[in-house]
């Protein structure tokens, strides 16, 4: 019997690959029937100040989420998710765009191979995401200027509306607590994870028809796509024995953490966002995404935890204050 | 038209990459075949289960004789009847398996339970609770011996048990000489009733037991002996009387931890049979094909160092008489009431 052999791409090879298509696609987007892109536009200073803002932004979304916990189960619980969102964003002439944002997403779950024994389980996602992230390039009519930082960007010609993509990179800090609960396995009903990292992203926002987004007017449209990636983490979980009520006969909450354990995981967890803006006014727009994350606390033992959710989401973004600086003050 | 088409299909290709990407990371779940899900079960036993030591039961025997007769087209009810027998052979009564079809629990204790009769509840219903009876929370209750004994039924750690209702329960019969308090058929539940109670007896803040959790693979594992004491009471009167606690095959699970920690107490005397044990804290999980089970995980010491999971022995065994209880009478609960009575009038 010849023994049959099958080729599959590593993992993180997989991963980079699919980046490399993620941040392909603004070149396809503002492909345009020309070929010729040897001459870039002639940047003319047209804009003298800006605004800076500072924003609030609430949003909800509905989706489909999943867990793996291999302390209790080796098979997947997934269903219905929501997620509320509550943030502050710190945008417009700024250097570096920062936000801190509170995400909450709770999920209600059955066992795909047995859903009349184990319907009812949940999980209460929570994520406290501190992020900066700043622009660094800009393709402009497929023209890519590796010279273009931010200087060059404030000076894109407005004379015209075409479609632009630029592109920022950023960090987070970020914390990932999540709490899933399933009654059937009594004294290990609720099992906790932390994650506890930073997260590198690249983003591109791809303007339709306008300028950029530094100096934007009302109803202007954007498409934009995040791609993060957490590259170590802290992870805590369930000690080996996984029981959450082991209580000595003391009330439950003293004794709750006694078995928990902490490790340091590489690649801990990764997400996407792409979705389309419009801007409604100063620091302010509607967002609709589709947003991905995934978590993994890694090993392939009884500490083994995977989370994963697919949501669609619409953002508000409310400004609470604005203020206009000169250009000049941004390199500041 | 083409860079339109261009654009919708890249942003097509995108969420479509986007919906699975998990799958990357994620190694695909358990294979839900019969042989996958007795592996699984016979493992995490073989790992996690706490009580080897005093069950004995050769593992790795069960598996080598009941591993032949799995194989993946077998149905549910011939592959849990095989699952359920090697359960069944650890005679633990925290041990189950909940399948969509069955579900498997120890037969040993049930036998305990219902085979041996030391409890009868018409006679203690007619005799001693009687039909003026009081019930607050989790309890029933009601004076006996001529208004001396308070006589207390708690049927399930699960019922409510809360220090004030104890305090109603004690100030109603204030000048009562002691008290029973009865638990036989009490086959558990929560654990912190049992505490809730004990903040009602006079504390010393007396070692009441310890306690391990197994912590790896290994059926030796286990973490560093915790040591476990009385509550302080909660209340500036606790139950000082006499407290003759009344046990049988019945008791299971809290039930028995309760009656092991009652023994420490100075104004308490354990009275009837040995209880059915289950001392080990239980947790439960899933197999591959769905099923939920569970198992002990932890295992309890006395201070003698001792573990009781087979059952708590009472300080004074005293066995129901069947002449009794023809005569609407309960001779475990006389013993008791006769116990107090007559400590109360030396």
């Amino acid at each position: 019997m010849i023994a049959q052999r099958t080729f599959r791409l590593p993992q993180y090879y997989t991963f980079i690959l699919l980046l490399i298509i993620f941040f392909s696609a603004p070149s396809l987007l503002i492909a345009q029937e020309t070929s010729d892109t040897s001459q870039l536009e002639t940047i003319t200073l047209k804009h003298s100040s800006g605004y800076r803002t500072t924003s609030l932004r609430i949003g909800t979304a509905l989706g489909y989420g999943l867990y793996r916990d291999m302390g209790t189960a080796p098979v997947s619980f997934n269903g219905l998710v929501i997620q509320p969102a509550l943030g502050l964003e710190f945008g417009g002439f700024r250097r570096w765009t920062t936000s801190i944002d509170l995400l909450t997403s709770i999920g209600f779950y059955e066992d795909a191979v047995a859903p009349a024994l184990n319907f009812g389980s949940f999980d209460v996602f929570n994520t406290i995401r501190f992020k900066m992230r700043t622009y660094f390039a800009a393709l402009f009519k497929k023209k890519y200027d590796s010279e273009l930082q931010l200087k060059t960007i404030k000076n894109l010609p407005n004379d015209e509306k075409k479609t632009y993509a630029y592109i920022s990179a950023g960090f987070t800090i970020s914390n990932f607590f999540d709490v899933t609960i399933n009654p059937a396995y009594e004294n290990a009903a609720t099992g906790i994870s932390e994650f506890l990292g930073p997260e590198l992203l690249l983003r591109t926002d791809i303007l339709l028809g306008s300028f950029f987004d530094l100096d934007w007017q009302k109803f202007d449209k954007q498409l934009h796509a995040e791609v993060g990636l957490m590259p170590v983490a802290a992870v805590m979980r369930p000690g080996y024995a996984y029981i959450d009520n082991y209580t000595a006969s003391q009330p439950v909450l003293s004794a709750l953490f006694d078995e928990y354990q902490w490790r340091i995981k590489s690649f801990a967890g990764a997400y996407s966002d792409i979705g389309f803006d419009i801007r409604t006014g100063i620091g302010s727009r509607i967002s609709l995404s589709y947003y991905w994350s995934y978590h993994t606390s890694g090993n392939n033992d009884v500490w083994r935890f995977d989370h994963a959710k697919h949501l669609f989401l619409i953002d508000f973004t409310i400004i609470l204050k604005e203020k206009r600086v000169c250009l000049t003050e941004i390199s500041k | 038209m083409l860079d339109r088409n261009i654009k919708i299909i890249t942003i097509s290709i995108l969420t479509l990459l986007s919906t699975s990407c998990e799958k990357l990371f994620m190694p695909a779940d358990s294979d839900p075949s019969p042989t996958s899900t007795f592996d699984y079960l016979w493992r995490q036993v073989d790992e996690r289960y706490s009580l080897f030591d005093v069950k004995n039961v050769n593992w790795q025997a069960m598996y080598d004789s009941l591993r032949p007769q799995v194989y993946d087209e077998m149905d549910n009810d011939s592959l849990f009847t095989v699952l359920h027998k090697m359960l069944n052979s650890l005679n633990d009564g925290h041990v189950d398996l909940w399948g969509n079809n069955d579900v498997s629990s120890s037969e040993a204790i049930f036998l305990q339970r219902y085979g041996t009769k030391n409890f009868d509840i018409n006679t203690v219903a007619i005799t001693y609770l009687r039909a003026d009876h009081h019930t607050t929370a989790g309890f029933a209750y009601n004076s006996i011996a001529e208004g001396q004994v308070l006589y207390i039924r708690y049927s399930s750690f699960s019922n409510s048990a809360s220090p004030e209702a104890i305090k109603i329960i004690l100030k109603r019969f204030p000048n009562v000489k002691g008290i029973v308090l009865d638990i036989r058929q009490n086959g558990g539940g929560e654990i912190q009733n049992e505490w809730n109670i004990m903040q009602m007896l006079p504390s010393e803040g007396q070692l009441l037991y310890y306690t391990q959790i197994k912590n790896g693979p290994a059926h030796s594992a286990f973490s560093e002996p915790q040591a476990v004491y009385a509550p302080e009471s909660s209340d500036i009167h606790p139950i000082d009387k006499p407290l003759v606690l009344l046990t049988d095959r019945g008791c299971y699970s809290a039930a028995s931890n309760f009656a092991l920690c009652l023994k420490t107490y100075n104004n308490v005397t354990v009275m009837g049979d040995t209880t059915a044990g289950g001392l080990a804290v239980p947790a439960g999980g899933a197999l591959p094909n769905g099923w939920n089970y569970r198992f002990g995980v932890t295992r309890t010491l006395a201070i003698d160092g001792i573990n009781y999971e087979n059952g708590v022995p009472p300080d004074q065994v005293v066995l129901l008489d069947p002449a009794a209880v023809a005569l609407h009478h309960d001779n475990i609960i006389d013993s008791a009431t006769n116990l107090i009575l007559s400590n109360a009038n030396i």
